[in-house]
C-alpha cells in the first residue's frame, strides 16, 4: 500500500473496503471538522489578510504589542524550560522509585488538565498576592510575584506540568534495563549512566513535552490574567490584549494581533518538529 | 526492576523531595488555597453564596453547555477514530494534524474566530441580525466555542488505541455478515470502551471548565450567559472572594472527581489503554 | 579465579538457585548448559552482580565479591540482545568504559583511539567504527558488544547466549570465532548457552544445569561419554530410555544382556540408557537378541534405524552406510542386537 499511487488512483478508482461505513464516518468526520475548526480560523485568516501588509506591520510594531508578545512567548519558554527540569525529575522519581502513597501523587500529576483555568488562576492569586500563603513568606524578602511578570510565569508552570511528565514517563518506563546494566558493568558511576545513557535516549521526548508545555503556556488566558496584573506594556499577555483590543471594537487590531500569535507559534513548533525528525534519522533502530 | 545504575541513597531521596516539593507547591498548594479562601468565612457563608440566583443559573449554563458539547465531540471522536484506525487513505497525517489543531489555539482566539464570524460586525452578523438569531452573547455562541475548544479529547484517547488494535475483529464480523453500525456496536465498543470513558472525562472536564474561549463570546451578562468559571471571574472582580471560591470550589472538585475517576479506570484497565500513553 | 559457595536464589516463589558451588579457574572458557528456567542465566547474572543471590557467596581472585557492585568487579559482560548504545557510533560505544574511568586511571584521547581500532581490527569490524549499530548486521553488533566488553581489560568475561538471535550459520562462525579469541587472549569466560552443541564445541568444560541446580560438571567429552544423571544423558546427544526391572542392581530388558549395573543394588523400577550410536547391529542369528527392524531412514551422512525387540521395546540406532548395506536393513527384516555400553539410573 503506497499512499504515493493511492493518491492519485484514490480519485479515479474505489479502493475496495472490507469494514462499512468509511463514507459516512469519513463524511462525518470532515464536515464536522470543516465546520467548527477550519472554516473559523480560515476566516480569521482571511479576515486578516485582507488587511494588508501595513495593517500587519503597524500593529506587529505597537509597543503594547510588541511587549506583549515578549511577555507571552518569552514567559512560556521560561515556563516551559522549568518544567523540563522539574518534570524530568518528578517523572524520574515516579517510574523509578517508590513510596506510600506514589500512585496518587501519579493521578494528581494531571490536575492542571482537569481543573478549570479561571480556579487556577484565581487561586494562584490567592497564594501569592501579598496577603497570601507564599507572598506573606516572600514580601518580607522583598519578592513580589502576583501582579508581576513573575506571576505570569508561576502560571504557566502549573498548566504546562503535566505535558513534560506525561510525555516521558512512558519512555522511561520502558527503558531497556540492560542498557543500564551494560553502562554499570562498563564501569560509569550513577551520574555518568544517566547522562551518556539514559537522557539520550529521554531526550527527544522531553523536547516534545518542553515544546507542548510551551504551546499551551502561550495561548493560556484564565490562569493568568489574574495574577498578571495585566498593566500593558508590563504584564500584559497577548491574549488579553487581544480580548483588549475586541472590546474597544478593534476589531481589525483583534484578528490581525490573533494571525500573527498563530503564525509565530506555528513556525516555532514546526521547527522543533523538524529539528527532532532530523535527530531521530540519524540514530533510528 | 530494582535500580542498577546505584545511585546514592541519599540522592534518591533529595530527588524525591524535590519532586514532592515541586509538586506540592504548584498542585496542592493553590487546591488548598481555594478551600481556604471559600470557607474563610465559614460554612454558613459558604452555602449562602452557592444558592445565590446567579450562581445556580451559572450552574445550569454550564451543564447545558456541556450536555450539548460532549455528546457532539463523542460522536465526531468515535467518527473520526474509526474513520482513522479501519482505513488506509491519503493525507492522514494532514487529518491528524488538524484534530490536534484546537490543542495549539489559545482559547481566546477560539472565541475570536466565532466573533468574527457570527459578531454583530462579523461575516455572518447582519443576516443574523436581520433574522433575529442569537449566536454570539448567547447560548449557541457558547456551545460552539466550548465545542472548539474540546474538539479533540476524544479522538485523542481512541485514536491511537484503535490502532493498536488493529481492524482483524472488525473484518471477521464483517465476514460473518455484520453491518457497519452493528459492528461497531458489538464489536469495537466493548473494545473501546475504557479508553472512550478517558476521553470522556477529559472532554467533560475541559468543557465545564472553559474560560478564555467562552469569555469573548459570552457577553458576561449576569444570569444569562455566564458559565461557572465566567461566574467566578466577575465575583472575584467584585472582591466577593468568598462567593468566588465558593463556586471555584465546586468547579475543583468536579475536577477531582474526573480525576479520581481516570485513575479508577488506568487502575483496573491499564494494560488496555496502554496505548493512549504514547502520543 | 573464581569460587561459588553454596548459592541459593528464591524469585517471585520459583527456586532460581538451588545450593550452587563450583570453581573456575583461570584463563578457562566455560559453559553454563541447561534449559529455560535452569537457572543458568541468574547464576551468570550474580557472578556479574546484577542479581544478588539470597545466600551463599562469590569470591572472585580470592576477594569475597557476593556484594560488591558489578561497576567495582572488573568484569566484561555481554548481553543477549546487545544493548548496544543506539545512539552512539560504534567506535565510542567501545570507547564507552574508557571514556567513563576517573580522572586518574582515564587514559589519554588518543591511546583510547589507538585500543579502540585495535579491537576493530580483532573483532574483524575494521572500517565500521563510525557506523551507528542501527545499520549494523546481527553479527557485527555482536562483535561490537564483545569488543566494547573487553575494552577494559576485564579479568572475566560474561555471555548471555551471545549467539543466540543469530542465524544458524553466523552462529556456527561465531563459535568457532570465540574459541578462537579465547585461545588467543586466554582470558577466563563463562557463557550461558541452551545449545548443547554450542556447549560441547566451544568449551574447556561445561556446567549443565536444571531447575536451579548443578546436574554435572566436566569437560565436553566427560559429560557426554560419562553422564552423571539421567537429564544430563537425556540433554545431551540422542538417548534410548528404557523403563525395565532391577534386580539387585542389575536391570534386565528384553533378553538384552546388559553389564551395566546400579551401584546401589537396588530393586525395583530403574530406566536404562542406552546411546543409539551404542546400539550393535549385527546379522540376525548371530548372538545378541533378535529384533525386527521397524524403520530406516537416511539422515545425511548417517543412518537411523528403528529395531523391535520381541517383548516390544523400541531401540533407535545410529549407525552407517556400510553397516544398512552389509546388513541389508530394511523395515521387515531381521537383525541381532546388543548393547556396547549402557547405563541404569532410579528415577
Amino acid at each position: 500500500m503506497t499512499t504515493a499511487s493511492a493518491s492519485v488512483g484514490w480519485i479515479f478508482r474505489r479502493p475496495h473496503r472490507v469494514i462499512p461505513g468509511f463514507g459516512a464516518t469519513m463524511g462525518l468526520t470532515l464536515t464536522y471538522l470543516s465546520l467548527v475548526v477550519l472554516i473559523p480560523l480560515a476566516a480569521l485568516f482571511i479576515s486578516a489578510a485582507g488587511m494588508g501588509p501595513a495593517q500587519w506591520w503597524g500593529i506587529l510594531v505597537e509597543p503594547r504589542v510588541l511587549a506583549s508578545l515578549r511577555l507571552s512567548f518569552g514567559g512560556a519558554l521560561l515556563a516551559a524550560l522549568v518544567n523540563g527540569v522539574f518534570g524530568l525529575v518528578v517523572a524520574w522519581v515516579l517510574v523509578r522509585y517508590d513510596f506510600p502513597g506514589r500512585r496518587l501523587v501519579d493521578a494528581a500529576v494531571d490536575l492542571p488538565f482537569a481543573l478549570p483555568t479561571a480556579v487556577a488562576g484565581v487561586a494562584l492569586t490567592a497564594l501569592y498576592a501579598p496577603g497570601g500563603w507564599i507572598g506573606s513568606l516572600l514580601e518580607p524578602l522583598g519578592i513580589q510575584i502576583a501582579f508581576t511578570p513573575a506571576g505570569v510565569v508561576v502560571a504557566m508552570i502549573f498548566i504546562g506540568v503535566p505535558f513534560v511528565v506525561r510525555t516521558i514517563e512512558p519512555i522511561l518506563a520502558d527503558f531497556d534495563r540492560e542498557l543500564e546494566e551494560a553502562a554499570v558493568t562498563l564501569g560509569a558511576q550513577p551520574l555518568q549512566t544517566f547522562r551518556l545513557v539514559i537522557l539520550p535516549a529521554v531526550g527527544p521526548a522531553l523536547l516534545t513535552g518542553i515544546s507542548l508545555a510551551f504551546a499551551r503556556a502561550v495561548g493560556e488566558y484564565g490562569s493568568v490574567i489574574f495574577i498578571a496584573g495585566n498593566m500593558p506594556g508590563v504584564s500584559e499577555i497577548t491574549p488579553l490584549l487581544i480580548v483588549t483590543k475586541l472590546e474597544q471594537y478593534d476589531t481589525t487590531g483583534a484578528t490581525v494581533l490573533a494571525a500573527i500569535m498563530l503564525i509565530i507559534s506555528f513556525l516555532l513548533l514546526l521547527g522543533i518538529n523538524s529539528l527532532q525528525k532530523w535527530r531521530q534519522g540519524r540514530v533510528a533502530a | 526492576m530494582a535500580p542498577i545504575i546505584g545511585e546514592s541513597r541519599l540522592l534518591r531521596w533529595t530527588l524525591t523531595a524535590i519532586a514532592l516539593a515541586f509538586l506540592g507547591l504548584f498542585l496542592l498548594l493553590p487546591l488548598a488555597a481555594v478551600l481556604a479562601e471559600a470557607l474563610a468565612k465559614g460554612w454558613d457563608r459558604y452555602f449562602h453564596a452557592l444558592l445565590k440566583p446567579d450562581a445556580l443559573s451559572s450552574i445550569r449554563l454550564t451543564l447545558i453547555v456541556t450536555a450539548i458539547a460532549v455528546p457532539a465531540n463523542l460522536v465526531f471522536g468515535l467518527s473520526a477514530s474509526w474513520a482513522v484506525s479501519k482505513y488506509d487513505f491519503p493525507a492522514k497525517s494532514l487529518l491528524l494534524t488538524l484534530i490536534d489543531l484546537p490543542f495549539s489555539v489559545s482559547p481566546v482566539i477560539a472565541g475570536l474566530v466565532y466573533a468574527l464570524m457570527f459578531g454583530l460586525q462579523g461575516w455572518l452578523g447582519p443576516w443574523l441580525q436581520a433574522h433575529d438569531i442569537k449566536i454570539i452573547f448567547a447560548l449557541p455562541g457558547i456551545v460552539l466555542a466550548t465545542m472548539f475548544v474540546t474538539f479533540p479529547f476524544v479522538a485523542r484517547e481512541l485514536i491511537p488505541l484503535m490502532e493498536e488494535q488493529g481492524r482483524a475483529e472488525e473484518e471477521a464480523a464483517v465476514t460473518l455478515g455484520a453491518g457497519g453500525f452493528r459492528t461497531f456496536w458489538s464489536v469495537t465498543l466493548p473494545n473501546i470502551k475504557w479508553g472512550l470513558l478517558t476521553g470522556l472525562l477529559l472532554c467533560n472536564a475541559r468543557a465545564m471548565g472553559e474560560f478564555g474561549a467562552v469569555s469573548v463570546v459570552s457577553g458576561h451578562i449576569r444570569g444569562l450567559t455566564n458559565t461557572m468559571p465566567l461566574h467566578v471571574e466577575i465575583l472575584y472582580n467584585e472582591y466577593d472572594l468568598v462567593g468566588a471560591f465558593a463556586v471555584a470550589s465546586v468547579l475543583a472538585f468536579l475536577a477531582l472527581i474526573t480525576l479520581a475517576a481516570k485513575a479508577g479506570v488506568e487502575w483496573w484497565h491499564g494494560d488496555e489503554l496502554a496505548a493512549t500513553r504514547r502520543h | 579465579m573464581i569460587d561459588v559457595e553454596h548459592l541459593s536464589k528464591t524469585f517471585r516463589g520459583v527456586t532460581a538457585l538451588d545450593d550452587v558451588s563450583l570453581t573456575i579457574a583461570e584463563g578457562e572458557l566455560v559453559a553454563l548448559l541447561g534449559p529455560s528456567g535452569s537457572g543458568k542465566t541468574t547464576l551468570l547474572r550474580v557472578l556479574a552482580g546484577l542479581d544478588q543471590a539470597d545466600s551463599g557467596t562469590v569470591r572472585i581472585a580470592g576477594i569475597d565479591a557476593t556484594r560488591l557492585h558489578p561497576r567495582d568487579r572488573k568484569i566484561g559482560f555481554v548481553f543477549q540482545s546487545y544493548a548496544l548504545f543506539r545512539h552512539m557510533k560504534v567506535a565510542d560505544n567501545i570507547a564507552f568504559g574508557l571514556k567513563v574511568k576517573t580522572r586518574s586511571t582515564r587514559p589519554a584521547k588518543d591511546e583510547i583511539a589507538e585500543r579502540v581500532a585495535k579491537l576493530l581490527s580483532l573483532m574483524q569490524l575494521d572500517g565500521l567504527g563510525d557506523r551507528y549499530p542501527a545499520q549494523l548486521s546481527g553479527g557485527q553488533r555482536q562483535r561490537v558488544a564483545l569488543a566494547r566488553a573487553l575494552a577494559v581489560d576485564p579479568r572475566l568475561l560474561l555471555l548471555d547466549e551471545p549467539f543466540g538471535a543469530l542465524d544458524a550459520q553466523v552462529r556456527k562462525e561465531l563459535r568457532r570465532w570465540l574459541r578462537k579469541l579465547h585461545d588467543d587472549i586466554h582470558i577466563t569466560g563463562v557463557f550461558v548457552t541452551h545449545d548443547q552443541e554450542e556447549a560441547l564445541e566451544v568449551a574447556d568444560r561445561v556446567v549443565v544445569m536444571n531447575k536451579g541446580r548443578i546436574e554435572q560438571i566436566g569437560t565436553p567429552t566427560e559429560i557426554y561419554d560419562n553422564p552423571a544423571t539421567p537429564f544430563v544423558y537425556r540433554f545431551l546427544g540422542n538417548v534410548n530410555a528404557i523403563p525395565c526391572e532391577l534386580r539387585a542392581g542389575k536391570p534386565r530388558i528384553d533378553g538384552l544382556d546388559l553389564t551395566c549395573e546400579e551401584p546401589d543394588g537396588h530393586s525395583g523400577a530403574g530406566v536404562v540408557f542406552i546411546r543409539p550410536h551404542d546400539v550393535a547391529l549385527d546379522a540376525p542369528r548371530s548372538g545378541g537378541v533378535q529384533a525386527v527392524v521397524r524403520h530406516v531412514a537416511a539422515l545425511g551422512a548417517g543412518i537411523r534405524v528403528e529395531v523391535v525387540l520381541a517383548g516390544g521395546t523400541v531401540l533407535d540406532v545410529e549407525t552407517t552406510r556400510e553397516e544398512r548395506d552389509r546388513l541389508s536393513l530394511r523395515p521387515g527384516g531381521a537383525v541381532s542386537v546388543a548393547a556396547r555400553a549402557a547405563r541404569v539410573f532410579v528415577e
